[in-house]
Order: structure tokens, then sequence, then C-alpha cells
């Protein structure tokens, strides 16, 4: 879907610690020096398991939470850079613009619709909310008029302005979350695990209508969930976390037949598939234990205390983002030899 | 098995209603399985269609103002509804036990692990002595694969992460030896590698004790790995049952069909777009007349919105209720 090859949103180094309050060391690690590009109009999905910094990092590239250290860039212009020495400490003060021009150009949706909409204000307001910050509407026909428009594109009924978030379906609070991201009319959307809330037959509604906006709209997604088939299904390419550092990153269905980091074909082959008989010959690969806390990280590659391969290199050295396979970059001592 | 001999679970045109101030709400519209030694049934169906409160009420556990409104439910030739309290707590542990979808609210924060096991244990068996309860319990853990279960026992929920402390669900779940297992969606709110651990652990847990297990789940995959046979729930009613191979192979209910169509397949080598089901599950205090499923089906047909559709046999130990089948027969016997 990408139809030239624009770097719309970059981020280089990005990283952001939860420091903890009377804590020693710098608290919790949730994304670590990650690096990636999004080009203009592809759909980049991010998976992962819980805890692994995939919605931190969706949040620190909208500066939703300030960055700890690293540079965004976005469509060519820098909105927050703040480089780090070796030690990871800061070099001077951190350059930071004003959002709010970027916030028309820049959206979420995310997770839990219900409890992303304001109980006490009518879907109409919500709507309306983001339209008056911004001051796009002429007059109030022409903003009754939007948020109309805005309703029925997601599939709703204009009536239904009027009503408050509780006297909607998990499915069509959704929506009103989706009318929302697009009453500014953005660029970006980064969609935050958008559909892991509803039911099955009702995901599959939203997904398409996600791209159905995609390609009339030309917009850009950050796609993040931990359902890796819809992922597959809606992105160019993915992008694979493990405690807080991308360890693969490639293009969708490649990534998916050639898995090349031990973590990515673990998740892959964990992955229930609906087909009775295809499960019960498929082998699979078992992780052991849980996943380390991102207070204290393992030493060298993050993964190496379950990685079936790790050696005494993994332990030590932390391996270097590399690309493999044109477009296909992993993180892994065992792929450098 | 042979025939005389009783089934573990029969039920038979179950029914559960809520009585709520908007009405009653038949969250359970009447539902008839069976499940024998050592089989695992899936129950699939999407939030609200009653998949829970019909495991609920085998365990007695339904609450208030829930209540089994018709129907009965056989647990190897005794009839489970007319148990008297007593009995229940009884045939509740020591007969069917049952884990839940989030074991943190299902642990007491204040007290360790080995001290809820054994209380787990010593509820049903009184003469059993602590030491010999305390003993039991540490095998149970290593059962289910916790290690360092000396220094394990001692320590609080908090303690543990959530795959861990499903498995000290589990462990609790059959400390007493049941026959029967619940599993409401027990692997839901954990991450994909961890559910696939304790997808193992089950399965190699139900081949030792030939336990037969409910297992309740939204995730058609989890049910294609697990299940030997399957139930679909529509609106408190099972649309469709049978073995797993037939109804992910030979799906015969519009609602099946329509499920398995709408996720993304796993050896779809490129993008493919996805069929979805239209239209919003059903409001369970103004059910539709006729077929719970006819709003949203494609083949839909006028007897479909008045009258409620028969179960028709579509293969061995396969039914579905679906009047398009019904049509089908009858235009065999028909020519």
């Amino acid at each position: 879907m990408a139809n030239e090859e624009k770097k719309l949103v970059e981020i280089q180094n990005l990283r952001k610690y939860f420091p903890i309050k009377g804590a020693n060391g710098p608290g919790v690690q949730a994304v670590q020096d990650v690096s990636l590009y999004i080009k203009k109009g592809e759909t980049l999905g991010l998976v992962g398991e819980s805890g692994c910094g995939k919605t931190t990092l969706g949040r620190t590239l909208l500066r939703l939470y300030e960055p700890t250290g690293g540079k965004i860039i976005y469509d060519g212009e820098t909105i927050f850079d703040n480089p780090l020495d070796k030690d990871g400490n800061p070099i001077g003060k951190a350059k930071a613009v004003n959002m709010l021009p970027y916030r028309k150009k820049m959206q979420i949706i995310f997770q839990d619709p219900s409890a992303s909409l304001d109980p006490r204000m009518t879907v109409g307001e919500i709507i309306g909310e983001a339209i008056d910050i911004h001051k796009l509407a002429a007059n109030k026909k022409d903003r009754a008029d939007m948020i109309k428009g805005l309703l029925s594109r997601v599939g709703l009924n204009t009536e239904h302005a009027n009503r408050y978030p509780h006297e909607f379906s998990g499915g069509q609070q959704q929506r009103v979350g989706i009318a929302r991201a697009l009453a500014v009319k953005p660029e970006f959307i980064v969609c935050d695990e958008p559909i892991s809330a509803l039911d099955v037959s009702i995901q599959s509604q939203v997904v398409n209508m996600l791209e159905d906006m995609q390609a009339e709209m030309g917009l850009t997604y950050l796609f993040i969930a931990h359902d890796l088939s819809v992922v597959r299904h809606i992105s160019n390419r993915i992008g694979v976390m493990y405690l807080g550092s991308l360890v693969e990153l490639g293009e969708s269905y490649e990534l998916n037949r050639h898995p090349i980091h031990p973590y990515t074909q673990t998740l892959l082959s964990a992955v229930p598939v609906p087909d009775p008989k295809l499960s019960r010959t498929r082998q699979r690969i078992i992780l052991e234990g849980d996943v380390p806390s991102p207070m204290n990280p393992p030493s060298g590659c993050r993964f190496h205390t379950r990685c079936p391969y790790a050696t005494q290199q993994c332990k030590e050295e932390a391996p270097k983002f590399k690309e493999h396979e044109p477009g296909h970059w992993a993180a892994c001592h065992l792929l450098d030899k | 098995m042979s025939e005389q001999k009783n089934k573990l679970l029969e039920v038979k045109d179950l029914k559960v209603s809520f009585f709520t101030p908007a009405g009653e709400v038949k969250a359970v519209g009447g539902i008839s399985y069976d499940l024998d030694y050592g089989e695992v049934m899936g129950v699939v169906g999407e939030s609200g269609s009653g998949k829970s409160q019909e495991a609920y009420s085998i365990m007695g556990l339904l609450q208030s103002p829930g209540k089994v409104v018709g129907g009965s439910i056989t647990f190897e030739g005794e009839d489970v509804l007319s148990f008297t309290k007593d009995q229940m707590t009884q045939f509740r542990g020591n007969k069917v036990a049952m884990i839940f979808q989030n074991p943190m609210t299902c642990l007491n924060p204040v007290y360790t692990i080995g001290n809820q096991l054994v209380e787990a244990l010593r509820a049903h068996d009184k003469n059993i002595s602590k030491e010999d309860a305390e003993k039991r319990a540490m095998e149970m853990m290593e059962l289910v694969g916790i290690n360092n279960v000396q220094k394990r026992m001692k320590q609080y929920p908090h303690e543990f992460s959530g795959g861990m402390r499903q498995r000290v669900m589990i462990a609790m779940g059959l400390i007493c030896h049941p026959q029967l297992l619940i599993a409401d969606e027990p692997t839901t709110a954990l991450d994909v590698t961890i559910q696939a651990q304790i997808l193992d652990l089950m399965k190699d847990l139900q081949k030792k004790t030939k336990m037969g297990i409910i297992f309740i789940t939204h995730n058609l995959g989890v049910v294609a790995d697990i299940c030997d046979k399957v139930s679909v729930m529509y609106a408190g009613r099972i649309v469709e049952q049978g073995p797993v191979d037939d109804i992910f192979y030979e799906p015969a209910h519009p609602y099946t069909k329509g499920l398995l169509r709408s996720m993304p397949r796993v050896d779809a080598e490129s993008y493919e777009r996805l069929i979805p089901i239209e239209g919003t599950p059903v409001d369970m205090l103004n059910p539709p007349e006729g077929c719970p499923f006819a709003p949203r089906c494609e083949h839909c047909m006028k007897i479909c919105l008045k009258k409620m559709p028969p179960y028709v046999e579509v293969g061995e130990k396969h039914r579905s209720a679906c009047w398009l089948r019904v049509q089908e027969l009858m235009g065999k016997e028909e020519n």
C-alpha cells in the first residue's frame, strides 16, 4: 500500500524509563533504544507480550509520554531530540516542540473503548471537542455536519450524537473512539490494540473499516496488538518487541514464513491455530519461565534467559539490530555468525 | 464405554434466567449435551452468549438474580439440581472443580499459596493431617510444573506471575481429584507463550487423570488445540454441536461458518480481505422471535424470523439448529 518510500514517522534510539520513587537505578526500562521508521501510507504492526513496551512505545512516539532520550522525526521535522552519551545520560537540554499542531496530524485509538470515552459527555460532544480545540469548524452548522459525517463514516446513525457512551455496545464504542480520532483529519494514527476488547464477530468489522479508511484517506497506521494473525493481516511490515527492545522487523508475510530471531519463532509457534489437524501435527516451541522484570532486565541480549540457543556472548554483549536480508532486520548474535 | 454405564455429565434442556428489574433475561434458553470421562468439550460463543452461566449452574454458583428455571443436570447418574447445600459442598471440589479467567482475583492475597492449597484439601477431607495435606499440596504443585516447591509454598499470590498463578489455580482445582474440570477462559488473560504452556499442561494432566473437561473460550484457535468436541453458543442456545474436526472443516450453521470466515486464515500466503458477520450481538432483554441469529444471517428466510429451528443431525454426533438444514432434509424426502 505504500505508494512512495517517504518516511512519515521516524524514531531513533527512542528510550522511555519510568522512575520509581525511593528506588535506586533508572526505574522501569519500558522502551530501550528503539529505532524504526514508518513509511507514508503503510501499516506497521507491533507485536509482543504484555509488558514488552509496545504501548509505551506508541504513546512515547506521540509524546503522550515524554521520552527519556532519543529522537522523533515527523514528516521531516524533529519534534523531539535528546541525544544521550555512552552511559545513557542526556547531553544538554532536550529539544521539544509544541505538540498542538502535530496533535492534528497524529492521533490514537485506545484499547478499552469504554474507558477512553468520558461517560458524562454525549458522543456528539466527544467528537465535537476535538473539532473545537483545533478550530476546524467555521460555524455551528458546519460543526454539526462534520459530526454527522464522522458518525456515518464509522457506521453509526447520525442521531447517536445525542447519546452517552454507556448506551452503546463495545463494538459501537470503539467506532466512536475511531470517529473521535478521525475528527481532526489526521495523517497518522496509532491503533493501540483497537480490537482486543471486542467480540470475535465484531473484530473483523472494525479491521475492515480501518482498512477502508486507510485506502480512502491515505492514512498511516502504527498497529499495536498481541494477536499475531490480525497483525499479519493488516500490516505491511511487522516489528516484534521483547522486554523494551525491538528484536525483529520485516515484511509481514516474510516475517511469518521465515522468522529469524529465536523469540519471533517461539511467538509464532505459540499462537494457537484454528485448524485442528494442523495443531495436532504442529511442533510447538514452549518457552521455559516468564518474562523478566523490566526494572532489572538481563544483561547482554535481554532474551538470553529464555533463549534455547543462548551462549556466553549473549549474556555479556547486547546484539546489534542489523539488516540481515533486504528489509528484514533482527538483533541476534546467532545471525552474525 | 459400555452402554449401561452412566455418562459423566448429562445436561438436558437446561434453562437459566436472570430476573432483573428490566425484565427476565433468558441467559441460557434450553441447552443439552453430554460429556464422557476423558473428553474435552469446548464451549465457544461471544460475551453474553450464556457460556459461563451454563457452567456456573453445574457448580451451583449462579449469582442472584440468576436461577435455573428448567431442565436437568445429571452427574454420574445423580441429579445435581436436587442436591442439598451440604451435598453441593461435597460435590464441588471432590467431583467437579472450576478454574477461572483471572487467577489474581481468585486467590486470597493475605494467605500464602501453601495455606490456600492445604485449606482446599482439608475442607473436603477432614481426617487428613496437616503434614499429609502439605505433602499432597507440594506434590500437586510439582505436578503443575512449579519449581522450588518448598519456598513457593510460603509465598503470597503477588509473588507469582500470571501464568504461575493460573498453575496454582489448576493445582488447587485438581487437589481433590475431581472427575470434571470446568475451565472458564483459563488462558484469556495470559500471553500467547504462557497460554501455550498452560494448554500443554492441561492436555498432559487430562491424559494422566482421565477427567472430563469443559473448556469455555472465545478463541477458536485454543478450541482446535485442546478440544475433542465443540458446542457453539449464540444468544443462550447451542446452535451447533459436534466433533472438533466437523465443526472446523464441515460447519453447518451460518454462525459457525461466519465465525470461521471472519478470522484471518493461518496459512494465508498473501493478503485476503476478511468477511465479517454483519450486525451486532443480540440484546438479551429483547431477543428476536424465532432464530436469534436470523437478523445477522445472510440466508435468513421468513420462517427464521417466526420459529426457533429444531436440531437436525448433519453427521455422526454432529447437530445444528438451522431452518436451512431442515428444508434441505424435507426437500430430500419429497424427491
